[in-house]
């Protein structure tokens, strides 16, 4: 053992892989070189597999492929982070183009390409990377929309693949339908671990409970018992997430939202969830234990033999769970009929039926759904309505929604768009269409949509262009992917004339979609900010960024007849939030809209970056009366009607916490490219530079 | 109890009395030590001979010396691995680690064997600081071996290697 000259490098393979432990691949690539020997160690080391597993596998990957050879996952590993290179490559490109037609372009282009999905681990930790940095904002922007769009594209293809099937045998649980639904989730990444997280600690109580228990536990106790737990184990996770402030306000219930069908919110706790949910999920727990149940519209099913006909009713709502008996649930269906024969025929069984009918009926009431059953409660009737979601859209318009939003999601940071939800149910509408169009049983459904009304009302949903445009204009080759050509031959043709539109309309709509008026020329005397200036709003205490502004000619002075025009500038500040607060609470959290405002100057301080004749230290003086002018969109206006801010006010102090708040803002890369710590301001993207030219 | 010693007997046939305390360091011995104490129950103080057959005696003197020296330490336990990848060498380990490529070479293997966690970490540390960031031609001449390859093979690895370049 002890002869002279041993190296290191004689050590056995074993030594090496704890050495490896320690050093980065890419010091493995450089032993690599230094002989064969080393080649071959590199090479078979199980390093690579815990690296992969790492770098991919825990992130929710769909690359499932066995590997069994001792240099597999080098293989593995070295090619994957080849195609990650040459993608990252390509689309650093596509960013720094000047040109956004190409960048349009190449976006596509790397979108229709099958292999995609490879890339999405990589995407999700380029999204995740320490809050932006300060650098590259428009890098994190595409990327971060990139990302969300292949995971709606599982959504997608999860409607298209169950809505248009022949044979409805395939079974899925339904938790896990609604688990593919809610890729559609804007905040699917931030949400994802929530979801094993609590099944875990719920079946951890469950157990801790079960095993001690002196009495053994019936079927249906078990399942009273995992509901229990559901709603203890979802809460705690969410009330550890807020403040005492918050806990105050979230008392008071919450209207049945959107939210309420996307599975993540409610393992999140941020929602309280539809029952249909709360029935899945505690069904998916109970099949787990291997307790045999099933969910039906209302109520879990439970197979329990001590039960009254072998079988007892679990009903899951809110923050309650009930048992009913079949003697409870004959009545209620005499009653109330089942919410087919109510819907197709619109009749009711006054006095009740003969018993055979009832037999029927609760036969039918308790029978599985399927999840065909699921797409269409979620997308078709039995949704909250569009109105009572608008009074909660309407609050939008108020300043102090950004507290109601933290306080609602403290964790995602943001909602589920409506514009888009809606979208999607056109989307699902369609291809519901689509399957009756190819089976030609044209049974009328109950909400019968003609093939090519369907397909306008996908085509010409009113928001879609300006959804799509800015953060999921990626989703389109998907779109494209999944569109039912029975019904509409000349798919290829709208995609192409649809992305031209896009195209073209992309700097137009990015005005009207932020109120933004391009410089006109005119320098106004009265103007202190430019575009990229950190600006704080004396009277809702936030900070924000000048994306643009516009000078009104201040009509009182010209009547005073004093002769010289003055103007009163507004500027479009693109705010900050609540350091919890990631994204903004635009239409889908990934979202823009709502997140810029125009606020007149006379509110705002700021201080002065290089280059301004005026100068100006932190200081704003009196301007004179302002008068708020209208342009049209009024939703992002604000009027300002305070009285000249006489005497002076002092910047509070902008430090780095602001500044890396303002720059944690999801669409931000939009603007700005980077922050410019010397200057103290945001330097514009292209796309704005091209509406202001003299920055 | 507390003063119960064990005889470790080097692969040359030194032997080395330590307390059991210091020689349960190694999880190997450890292991040793309570299969021997299930076969017999009485307790009498027998005299414990523990042969550490892969192991010389300068080798199992060092590692001595450094468990006696870690007596009390408290390491992070061995399936917290994210702890045991960021705590740098201790201070006092890496001025024991410094000793000829022989002798850390052994003193690795030694640790490997007799299954002390702490110490394979800290040599694994120190070997993992001596590629960290250079050529492979530098660490040639560290390890003293020769290129083999042809330029042709170098060539085709570079190519493979490409991914890490810019990192």
């Amino acid at each position: 053992m002890a002869q002279s000259g041993v190296s290191i490098a004689q050590l056995p393979q074993d030594v090496w892989n704890e050495i490896f432990q320690f050093v980065c691949p890419a010091t493995m690539c450089c032993l690599r070189l230094v002989s064969k020997e080393f080649d071959l160690v590199v090479k078979t080391s199980r390093i690579w597999r815990q690296w992969s597993v790492a770098r991919w596998f825990t992130i929710h990957d769909i690359d499932k492929r066995a590997l069994t050879g001792v240099d597999d996952f080098f293989y593995y590993y070295t090619h994957r982070r080849t195609k990650e290179r040459r993608f990252l490559s390509d689309l650093t490109h596509s960013i720094n183009n000047l040109n956004i037609d190409a960048t349009f372009d190449q976006l596509w282009r790397i979108l229709e390409d099958e292999n995609i999905y490879d890339m999405i681990p990589l995407l999700f930790n380029l999204s995740r990377a320490s809050p932006t940095g300060l650098e590259g904002f428009p890098r994190k922007h595409i990327i971060l929309n990139l990302l969300r769009s292949l995971r709606s594209n599982v959504g997608f293809q999860f409607i298209h693949h169950h809505t248009l099937q022949h044979d409805n045998t395939m079974t899925i649980p339904l938790e896990e339908c609604f688990f593919k639904l809610s890729y559609f989730d804007p905040c699917f990444d931030v949400l994802l671990p929530y979801r094993n997280l609590v099944i875990d600690e719920v079946l951890r109580l469950y157990h801790d409970i079960v095993d001690n228990a002196t009495m053994p536990y019936s079927h249906t106790h078990s399942v009273v018992l995992l509901g229990t737990l559901l709603f203890k184990v979802k809460e705690k996770n969410y009330t550890s997430k807020l403040s005492a402030n918050h806990l105050k306000v979230i008392v008071q219930p919450s209207p049945p939202s959107l939210e309420d069908n996307f599975l993540l919110r409610v393992y999140s706790g941020e929602t309280r969830g539809s029952t249909i949910l709360l029935n899945s999920i505690v069904a998916r727990l109970a099949n787990k234990l291997g307790i045999p149940c099933h969910v039906s519209r209302t109520v879990i099913v439970v197979n329990d033999s001590m039960a009254e006909n072998g079988r007892s009713m679990v009903f899951v709502n809110k923050r309650n769970v009930q048992v009913f008996t079949n003697a409870q649930i004959a009545q209620h269906v005499r009653h109330h009929g089942t919410h087919r024969t109510r819907r197709i025929r619109g009749m009711r069984m006054v006095g009740g039926g003969g018993a055979s009918m009832v037999e029927s009926l609760v036969k039918e009431y308790l029978a599985p759904l399927s999840v065909q059953d699921v797409l269409s409660y979620v997308f078709d009737f039995k949704f909250p309505s569009v109105t009572e979601l608008s009074s909660l859209a309407n609050r939008r318009d108020d300043v102090r929604v950004r507290e109601m939003y933290e306080t609602l999601f403290p964790i995602s940071g943001s909602e589920v768009s409506r514009d888009r939800f809606e979208y999607i149910s056109a989307y699902y509408k369609l291809m519901v269409v689509a399957k009756e169009t190819s089976t030609s049983t044209s049974t009328s459904r109950n909400d019968p949509l003609s093939a090519s009304e369907s397909l306008e009302r996908v085509r010409a949903h009113e928001k879609l262009v300006d959804d799509l445009k800015f953060s999921y204009f990626t989703d389109l080759p998907f779109i494209k992917r999944y569109w039912p050509l029975e019904i509409d031959p000349h798919q290829q043709e709208y995609f192409q004339r649809f992305a031209e539109q896009l195209k073209q309309e992309y700097c137009d709509l990015f005005l009207k979609h932020f109120n933004i008026h391009p410089d006109t020329g005119g320098y106004p005397k009265s103007r202190r900010f430019q575009v990229g200036d950190v600006v704080y709003h004396q009277r809702w205490s936030t900070y924000g960024i000048v994306v643009g502004w516009k000078a009104v000619p201040n009509y009182s002075a010209v009547l005073d007849g004093t002769g010289e025009t003055t103007y009163t500038v507004f500027y479009n500040v693109y705010s900050s939030g609540g350091a919890s607060f990631v994204g903004s609470m635009g239409n889908d959290g990934g979202g823009i809209g709502g997140s810029v405002s125009v606020y007149a100057q006379a509110g705002l301080v700021g201080r002065r970056g290089r280059g301004n004749e005026n100068d100006y230290d932190g200081v704003v003086e009196g301007i004179g009366e302002l008068y708020f002018v209208g342009s049209g969109d009024d939703d992002d206006e604000e009027e300002e009607e305070e009285d000249g801010l006489v005497g002076s006010m002092i910047l509070p102090e902008i430090d780095g916490s602001i500044i890396k708040d303002l720059c944690s803002h999801e669409s931000i890369g939009l603007f700005f490219e980077r922050y410019d710590d010397t200057s103290g301001r945001f330097i514009a993207t292209k796309l704005l530079k091209k509406l202001y030219p003299n920055l | 109890m507390s003063e119960a010693t064990v005889t470790l007997i080097s692969s040359d046939k030194q032997k080395f009395q330590v307390s059991k305390k210091v020689a349960e360091k190694s999880v190997l011995i450890k292991n040793l030590i309570s299969d021997m104490n299930q076969d017999d129950d009485d307790d009498d103080e027998e005299e414990m001979n523990i042969p550490v057959p892969n192991v010389r005696a300068a080798v199992l003197q060092k590692v001595i010396e450094w468990a006696e020296h870690h007596k009390d330490t408290n390491f992070p336990d061995v399936d917290d691995e994210d702890t045991r990848k960021s705590t740098p060498v201790d201070e006092w380990d890496k001025k024991f680690l410094e000793v000829d490529q022989e002798m850390l070479y052994e003193i690795i293997l030694a640790a490997n064997y007799m299954n002390i966690r702490p110490l394979l970490d800290a040599g694994c540390k120190i070997v993992a600081e001596m590629i960290r960031g250079k050529s492979p031609d530098e660490i040639r001449k560290i390890f003293n071996i020769d290129n083999d390859f042809t330029p042709e093979e170098e060539a085709a690895i570079k190519r493979e290697n490409e991914w890490a370049e810019d990192r």
